[in-house]
């Protein structure tokens, strides 16, 4: 049978006539195909550097052998390690006599690139959700307020403070990551994009493509991440499979399972800063928190570390470089000052 | 109105190659997207497939261009990139449905209803020769199926449609 019934055919096209019809322009288009093509460049460029780096690796160490070395500071991290969400109060890793009170309405931790506990006050007060610092020096926090409100600050090192009340009618809504540009948020609808300069947003992902609830999607994630033009997720119905995922345009990737380490369920994420690399943190069923390191290329498992024996331990993560991943391994919370445990992991 | 699958050639300019996908593009993407919202059943994901392979033809319109269909390759490279998408993410699960384009038979001939109960396979055949126009032997060039396996699909699926029809009346 090889002709379609005229029925049947006025059937099909009753069905497409009922689509909303295309909404997109062709500009739009135009946008997409010079992203492709961008981004076909940068992974050819990376490529090209990693192999030059390898093969000019060699003379530069040998130059560096004779040379003088000053005393130097260490180089800015490529991500800053931040403690939110660890109310308590802590040991100071350069053994300082007082303690270090975090959260609460005081104060917001950080490690610095040469292991010190150092301190931020958000201006404003309040308790905070979740504080992401970025590399220019900017905190970005987002946390309730009394009446409803929920408060979107970027604080700069000097103290200047911007404040946005971001909540649309008593929605949830969660920070999921931030770069210079732009605070990734967790709406009902999926992830949204807001310029951190002029409040505007626009929807990255939605829930539905996400395969997560339309409720809260950020309280069905485990853990995510944003760097670039990709997004990690790990959905608590399968937290051991992250999800790597395109958001420009946006498409599935590949997952990155680490049910052959033993894994029970993932709880942090973070992607390298060319996006090349996954560190996450995990803890197993008979108990512990592990580090892994995956190759987002082919879910190659490049490291894998305990770092707490205790799985009630909270443990934060960040790349110091594009190799290098340090954390902190934040004990149970306790009316003594509990000591902070810091760890490298090279790759 | 039935609009031609082929590419018009006529358009002049300083850019033959950038206006002849312009002319393509509009003759051609809306009727894209309602042949792969059928099939895919999401209005969504398929706004997003038919951009992403409308920016992949652009990107290598003098090859896609040159096809005998154009509009069939746009269709099949968005049919892949969605259901690869889908795959990954539901490990080969039914697609699920888009609120804005409800399965129900409330279209004067429920069509969406009965375009439902077929396999995305099923479905895809079909929308290329109706909605797309294509013949049996461009459907199996456009989804890279043999003849055989084009007319197979086509009659599994008019037999169910059909089925459903009668027991409408």
């Amino acid at each position: 049978m090889d002709q379609i019934p005229r029925d049947i055919e006025l059937a099909v096209r009753a069905a497409a006539e009922d689509s909303k019809g295309y909404a997109g322009e062709l500009p739009g288009v135009y946008r997409r195909a010079r992203r492709r093509a961008r981004r076909r460049v940068t992974a050819v460029a990376s490529a090209f550097v990693v192999l030059a780096g390898l093969v000019g690796g060699g003379l530069v160490v040998r130059q560096r052998q004779a040379a003088y070395e000053p005393a130097v500071a260490p180089p800015a991290p490529a991500q800053r390690l931040i403690l939110s969400g660890v109310a308590g109060e802590y040991e100071a890793p350069q053994n300082l006599p007082t303690p270090v009170r975090l959260g609460g309405n005081l104060q917001i931790g950080e490690v610095s690139a040469d292991d010190h506990l150092i301190t931020h006050s958000v201006v404003g007060g309040g308790s905070y959700d979740r504080s992401i610092g970025l590399p220019d020096g900017r905190l970005v926090s987002l946390g309730p307020r009394s009446g409803g409100a929920m408060l979107l600050t970027v604080q700069s090192l000097g103290g200047e403070t911007q404040q946005r009340d971001i909540r649309q009618m008593a929605e949830p809504v969660a920070l999921a990551a931030a770069d210079a540009a732009t605070a990734y948020l967790w709406r009902p609808h999926g992830l949204y994009a807001h310029d951190l300069a002029g409040g505007l947003e626009r929807l990255v992902i939605s829930s539905a493509m996400l395969d997560v609830s339309e409720a809260d999607p950020g309280a069905a994630l485990d853990a995510a991440d944003v760097v670039g033009d990709r997004l990690i997720i790990a959905g608590k119905s399968r937290s051991c499979r992250p999800l790597l995922l395109g958001i420009d345009p946006p498409g599935g990737v590949r997952f990155l399972p680490l049910t052959s380490l033993g894994c029970s369920r993932v709880t942090d994420l973070r992607l390298s800063p060319s996006t090349n690399r996954l560190a996450v943190t995990y803890t197993k069923a008979a108990g512990g928190v592990r580090v892994a390191v995956l190759s987002t290329e082919d879910g190659a498992i490049l490291a894998d570390r305990e770092v707490a024996t205790a799985s009630t331990c909270q443990v934060r993560i960040a790349w110091l470089n594009e190799r290098v991943v340090r954390g902190v391994t934040v004990p149970p919370r306790s009316p003594e000052p509990q000591e902070l445990s810091l760890f490298r992991i090279p790759t | 109105m039935v609009v031609p699958t082929a590419a018009p050639r006529s358009v002049s300019s300083s850019d033959p190659a950038v206006d002849g996908f312009e002319a393509f593009y509009r003759a051609h993407v809306d009727r894209i997207y309602r042949a792969l919202a059928v099939t895919l059943r999401r209005d969504d994901l398929a706004h997003e497939a038919v951009d992403e392979a409308m920016a992949r033809a652009y990107a290598k319109w003098p090859v896609v261009g040159s096809l005998d269909n154009p509009a069939g390759w746009v269709f099949r490279v968005g049919l892949n990139w969605a259901t690869s998408f889908w795959r990954k993410l539901r490990r080969e699960s039914p697609l699920p449905v888009d609120a804005d384009h409800p399965v129900s038979d409330t279209t004067p001939t429920g069509a969406l209803f009965m375009l439902a109960e077929l396999p995305l396979p099923q479905r895809a055949v079909i929308t290329c020769r109706v909605l797309l126009d294509l013949s049996t032997a461009e459907t199996a060039e456009a989804l890279g199926l043999t003849e055989g396996t084009v007319k197979s699909r086509l009659s599994r699926g008019l037999a169910v449609l059909r089925t459903q029809m009668s027991s409408e009346e």
